[in-house]
């Protein structure tokens, strides 16, 4: 595949070493020219210098035969615009980008963009992944698929689940638990009559207009008891 | 070819963001005409080029934020307004501001300054209206040399 970047910084940069590895084409547009030759002493050629928002500078970068465009500078307003242009001027198929305000998710998803990545977002539910507490559920994505999730829960002790079967478990509908990871490590599909235990860990895929639901609905059911 | 603004006497207010020259004239020449004014900017001694008497007759009403941001525009009272402008000196930063203003609000044929011509025709197929001030003094110039 053929993937154009938007900025050469930490994130555009070590995309472009990822990707590069991975034996795909890689282009990245950067302003600076001082982070363009580090790059590509480090990658061979692979940096266009320029305004990644202007035409002139897509157009040079390849963007009419990009397969993927993504933009990970650290100003969201370069990057929306360089997406608009991207996937109107050039009929980039794909179009990604980095969102540093995270009270611009709203409307970046409005707009004609294919995926867009919270950074904050992504840095606290890392942060969560570390702190897996009880009564705490974690969320993973599904490599690949931005629709959909995984949700992990540990049970608590004296959880109000502990010794009961999955089926006294009121989920939403179109979900369900689709692994129980025993203490022991051993893990099973449950099926409706499983025993849930306290220090188990529970496994679940949620779409996006579930998820949030199926997250609430754990949190208060695995809960301590009262 | 720009749409008009579609503001009267009558008009409740337009918002304008960016307070530079250009949006500190916009502003003038609207209260002149008698259309009230919010203007935003991220930088509160911008608004230092207003007319002071305009901001005490409350006719210009100066609100310090970012006008790519919700909330902001929110305060601006974005929701009621009659038209809507975005003159900073940064064309993206005009361009998400006007995204966000018809996007998230409805206001439609959102103005925006866009200097770099190749990118007008871009903005103007998501509904915005994009107006280069580059061109426009072009336009101007060639039309006096003309005539």
């Amino acid at each position: 595949m053929f993937i154009l970047i938007l900025g050469g910084g930490r994130i555009g940069s070590s995309l472009a070493h990822r990707l590069i590895a991975a034996g795909h084409e890689v282009s990245v547009i950067e302003k600076d020219t001082s982070r363009c030759s580090t790059l590509d002493e480090a990658l061979g050629s692979v940096t266009v210098p320029g305004d990644g928002t202007d035409v002139a500078s897509l157009s040079t970068a390849g963007a009419g035969r990009a397969d993927v465009f993504v933009a990970t500078t650290s100003k969201d307003e370069d990057n929306i615009t360089a997406c608009q242009l991207a996937s109107l001027r050039f009929g980039t198929p794909r179009t990604m980008t980095v969102v540093n305000k995270s009270e611009r998710g709203r409307l970046v998803d409005m707009l004609r963009i294919n995926t867009s990545i919270d950074i904050t977002d992504l840095a606290v539910n890392k942060i969560q992944e570390f702190l897996f507490v009880d009564g705490m559920v974690q969320q993973l994505p599904m490599p690949g698929d931005d629709t959909r999730s995984l949700l992990v829960a540990r049970v608590p002790r004296n959880s109000a689940m502990d010794g009961r079967p999955v089926s006294d478990l009121q989920l939403p509908n179109g979900t369900a638990i689709s692994l129980l990871v025993g203490r022991d490590g051993h893990a099973r599909v449950p099926d409706q009559s499983t025993v849930i235990r306290s220090d188990d860990e529970i496994v679940a895929v949620g779409d996006r207009p579930t998820h949030e639901m199926l997250r609430a609905a754990l949190v208060e059911q695995l809960g301590e008891k009262e | 070819m720009i749409r008009p603004l579609q503001v009267n006497s009558n008009s409740r207010y337009a918002v304008v963001v960016g307070c530079g020259r250009v949006g500190a004239a916009i502003a003038r020449g609207l209260v002149e005409n008698g259309v009230p004014v919010r203007i935003l900017d991220i930088d509160p001694n911008a608004f230092e080029q207003l007319p002071r008497s305009r901001i005490e007759s409350k006719r210009i009403t100066p609100i310090t934020g970012d006008g790519t941001l919700e909330a902001d525009l929110v305060r601006a009272g974005i929701a009621d307004a009659d038209a809507f402008v975005a003159v900073t000196g940064n064309d993206n930063v005009n361009a998400l501001a006007a995204l966000a203003a018809s996007s998230l609000f409805g206001v439609s044929s959102a103005l925006c300054r866009i200097d770099d011509t190749d990118k007008q025709e871009t903005f103007n197929s998501l509904g915005l209206t994009a107006v280069s001030a580059t061109a426009l003094l072009a336009d101007h110039l060639i039309d006096s040399v003309v005539n």
